[in-house]
């Protein structure tokens, strides 16, 4: 099977709140995907209904293959909880071992790869230092550890980068870089739009417990229709090319944005511009940050959860 | 292996409480205070001034009189002579005379401390003596001693009289010499823990006067009275009131009262408070989360885990227990090692206790209300106990006395059955330590009249630890976190 996590028309709804509201997914092996939406969408039920901590209400979802449930597969999976809290009493070091014992690595396995991942994330240097004397940062990148520490094929994060200064944050997204050339797939949840469009190969925004939007970053930040057009000399033909049914805007640098209307290809305007004279020097599709794409869906779309909760009628159960 | 990576973390927890070394610093403590006791054998001699005290009163109270009684005769022990001498005074063998001196015929005892009893009101109210003054006309007071202690109808004579007269009071006494030598064998036997070999009567020379030669035969050392020093010789018992009292008595009140009893409530106690923390510190949000994502299934977290709060107070008996018996085996030389099956049975009647902290931890995940619940509990449990042993008392009277309704004792008898057995388990542990002394010694306790049946303790209690811990499992599989 090719999908690494599948998921079909899946239903989550706790006592008052409906989470997930039919959720269709698949992530291929290899991919990095993350998944978008604000606080509250469901994008954390989504991972723990797969990952067996939350029971789904209805809909399948399926692991490497397996419908989701049996304890066995999840030694083939990583996991980064959001706002983890690990047990004070441990170190980092007997944490992580702890962790490894539960995943049968074997002790020498683990005397070796410990401190490798915990150098690799930064923290070696306080790994028998208590986890209640670490930083919040320290305590994330140990979370990161733990979650690829047995190599695992799947690797869940929820906020990986939280709290994590920048040179943390690059050192993460390199290490999630290196787990995908190992043929590991990655599952992030993240806000920092950013980085997710750093580090993904496909997006997914989730909306109130429903999928809005999937597609590769490239899909989703291309705004069809639209270009961006440098000419020299720089007076731009306005009017020739509103009249020819063209939206015309003036943007920064002296450029023009130019927006097609339905059906029209952007040729007619490098005609008039080469009628008129003008020689160009910048014609770009117009690209959007993921960021844009983003507000803008929740923009033109319905508020979302935690907005709808004023009006109860509609959203509560 | 999973099981011992989670009952690492679990020693890793305890040990991070510090409140575990806490525990075992004051058991350390408590067994340097043992181990500072000394115990010195009484030398037989004295053991014998003793006994010329003792013997009319030790008489007097087998009967079951509302009072101490003494009866009146007087002992006296002369000629004392070391057959074989021993370093521990408890194996060697001696030879002594023994004279009894009856009181006068017809006043056979007196209340303790107090004048000789002619009509004692007390006698009146007893319910099988229908006229005392009759039945103690005219004998010997020693004599009646002896017959009473042979008219035993329990067959049993060293278990406490039941009662005083019945057919003794309207029937010719008398006594073999036969019956008077094994008297005295006995009554040293049992009241003054000495073996004795060999008695003879010798010819009387007097009307009331009774004379024995007794030779002893070897004791054992936990039979014998020893008298005990505080702080290193410090500070006598005997000095502020307390007497010579067998080793393995001794060694049976330490374990019994003050570990098997106190300790053990105390351990109990701070047990329950201590492991209420686990599980919900483990069920917190961001915790669980991680351990639900590992290759395991979620009873087997539970069960672990669940494990693994026992084993804390499996270290803590293992610890205080241990060190307690090891300080009081080393003081006395008992090596008896029953003292140390305190230790499995500790850990299992807090079993109960905390199978019932799980389930409140697993439905609030709130370690107050866990804790709350499972003292208020093991409170009742207690409660519950005390009324049935009251109950059961009574329905061991005769049918016209009985206070209460046979519903009541219905009831009682069932919910004894179904209701976790952690007072069964208690008398347990009373029994076993019993076996620091001799059989003798033994009789001499109330507790040895006690019942208990280790299956239904060990099997109704069980039951309630599987009930409680599996449905904890089944209601944390469902969980959503
Ligand atoms: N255990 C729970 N019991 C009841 N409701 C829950 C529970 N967990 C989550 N919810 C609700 O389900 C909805 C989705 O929550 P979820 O945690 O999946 O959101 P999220 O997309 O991860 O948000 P965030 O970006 O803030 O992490 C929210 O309305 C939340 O209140
Ligand atoms: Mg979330």
């Amino acid at each position: 099977m090719a999908n690494v996590i599948e998921t079909e028309g899946l239903v989550k709804v706790y006592k008052q709140v409906q989470a997930l509201k039919g959720v269709s997914l698949s992530v291929k092996k290899g991919e990095v995907f993350g998944l978008l939406g604000q606080n509250g969408a469901g994008k954390t039920t989504l991972i723990k209904i797969l990952l067996g901590i939350v029971k789904k209400t209805a809909g399948e979802a399926a692991l490497l293959g397996q419908r989701v449930g049996p304890a066995e597969i999840r030694k083939r999976v990583g996991y980064l909880p959001e706002d983890h809290r690990f047990p004070e009493y441990h170190t980092g070091y007997s944490l992580m071992d702890f962790y490894g014992e539960l995943y049968k690595m074997g002790v020498n396995d683990r005397k070796k790869k410990i401190p490798e991942i915990l150098e690799q994330v930064g923290i070696a240097g306080r790994m028998h230092s208590k986890i209640r004397t670490y930083s919040k940062g320290m305590k994330q990148r140990l979370g990161v550890a733990q979650a690829i520490l047995h190599n695992p094929e799947v690797i869940f994060l929820d906020e990986p980068t939280d709290g994590v200064d920048p040179v943390g944050r690059r050192e993460i997204r390199e290490m999630i870089e290196q787990r995908k050339k190992n043929g590991a797939t990655v599952f992030v949840n993240s806000h920092l739009l950013g980085e997710i469009e750093l580090m993904c190969d496909r997006v997914a925004v989730m909306q109130r417990g429903s999928l809005v939007r999937v597609g590769t970053v490239d899909e989703l930040t291309k705004k069809r229709n639209t270009y961006v057009i440098g000419t020299a000399p720089v007076n731009f033909p306005i009017e020739s090319v509103r009249q020819a049914g063209y939206a015309v805007k003036l943007v920064e640098g002296g450029r023009y944005e130019v927006e097609l209307p339905e059906n029209q290809t952007i040729d007619p305007v490098l005609e008039i511009l080469h009628t008129k004279g003008f020689r160009l020097r910048h014609l770009v599709e117009k690209k959007q940050t993921l960021e844009d794409v983003f507000i803008s869906m929740i923009e033109s779309s319905e508020p979302g959860v935690d907005r709808a909760r004023k009006n109860r009628g509609e959203e509560r159960l | 292996m999973t099981p011992l990576a989670i009952l690492k973390d679990s020693i890793r927890e305890n040990r991070d409480s510090k409140i575990l070394l806490v525990l075992m610093i004051l058991s350390l403590l408590f067994s340097f205070f043992l181990l500072s006791m000394s115990f010195e054998p009484v030398s037989f001699d004295k053991m014998l001034v003793k006994t010329d005290e003792v013997l009319p009163l030790e008489v007097g109270n087998r009967a079951k009189f509302a009072n101490f009684q003494k009866f009146n005769f007087q002992a006296k022990t002369t000629d004392f002579q070391t057959i074989e001498a021993a370093r521990n005074p408890a194996n060697g063998k001696y030879k002594f005379r023994l004279t009894i001196e009856s009181g006068q015929k017809g006043r056979i005892y007196r209340s303790f401390a107090g004048p000789i009893i002619k009509d004692d009101p007390e006698l009146e109210n007893l319910p099988n003596v229908k006229d005392p003054k009759e039945k103690s006309t005219g004998e010997d007071p020693f004599v009646v001693a002896v017959y009473l202690w042979n008219t035993d109808k329990t067959g049993e004579r060293n278990k406490f009289l039941t009662g005083f007269g019945g057919d003794a009071a309207n029937q010719k006494i008398s006594i073999t010499p036969e019956q008077m030598m094994n008297w005295v064998k006995e009554i040293y036997d049992f009241h003054l823990n000495t073996k004795i070999d060999k008695v003879t009567l010798l010819p009387q020379t007097k009307p009331n006067e009774y004379v024995f030669e007794v030779e002893t035969g070897k004791s054992a050392p936990r039979q014998w009275p020893h008298g005990i020093q505080l702080f290193f010789g410090g500070v006598d018992l005997e000095k502020i009131g307390f007497p010579p009292i067998a080793l393995g008595q001794l060694v049976y009140i330490i374990q019994n009262y003050l570990i098997n009893g106190f300790g053990a409530a105390v351990a109990i106690l701070l047990g329950i408070i201590i492991t209420s923390f686990f599980i919900p510190n483990m069920l917190r949000k961001g915790t669980i989360d991680i351990l639900l994502s590992k290759p395991l299934t979620r009873s087997a977290l539970l069960v672990y885990k669940f494990l693994g709060g026992l084993f804390f107070m499996f270290l803590f008996s293992l610890v205080a227990v241990g060190t307690v018996y090891l300080a009081l085996a080393i003081r006395t030389g008992l090596w008896n090692p029953a003292p140390l099956l305190l230790i499995p049975l500790l850990t299992y009647s807090f079993a109960v206790l905390y199978s019932v902290s799980t389930l409140v931890a697993v439905l609030t995940r709130n370690a107050t209300a866990a804790m709350l619940v499972t003292l208020v509990f093991s409170a009742l449990l207690w409660v519950l106990s005390v009324v049935y042993n009251r109950i059961e008392a009574d329905k061991k009277r005769p049918v016209e006395e009985q206070a209460l309704s046979p519903r009541i004792h219905l009831v009682a008898d069932i919910a004894d059955k179904i209701l976790p057995k952690t007072r069964d388990l208690d008398l347990i542990s009373t029994k076993i330590l019993m076996g620091m002394m001799t059989e003798t010694d033994q009789k001499k306790m109330r507790e040895s009249q006690l019942n208990v049946s280790w299956e239904a303790a060990f099997g109704v209690s069980g039951l309630y630890i599987v009930g409680f811990v599996g449905l904890s499992c089944w209601i944390f599989s469902r969980k959503n976190f």
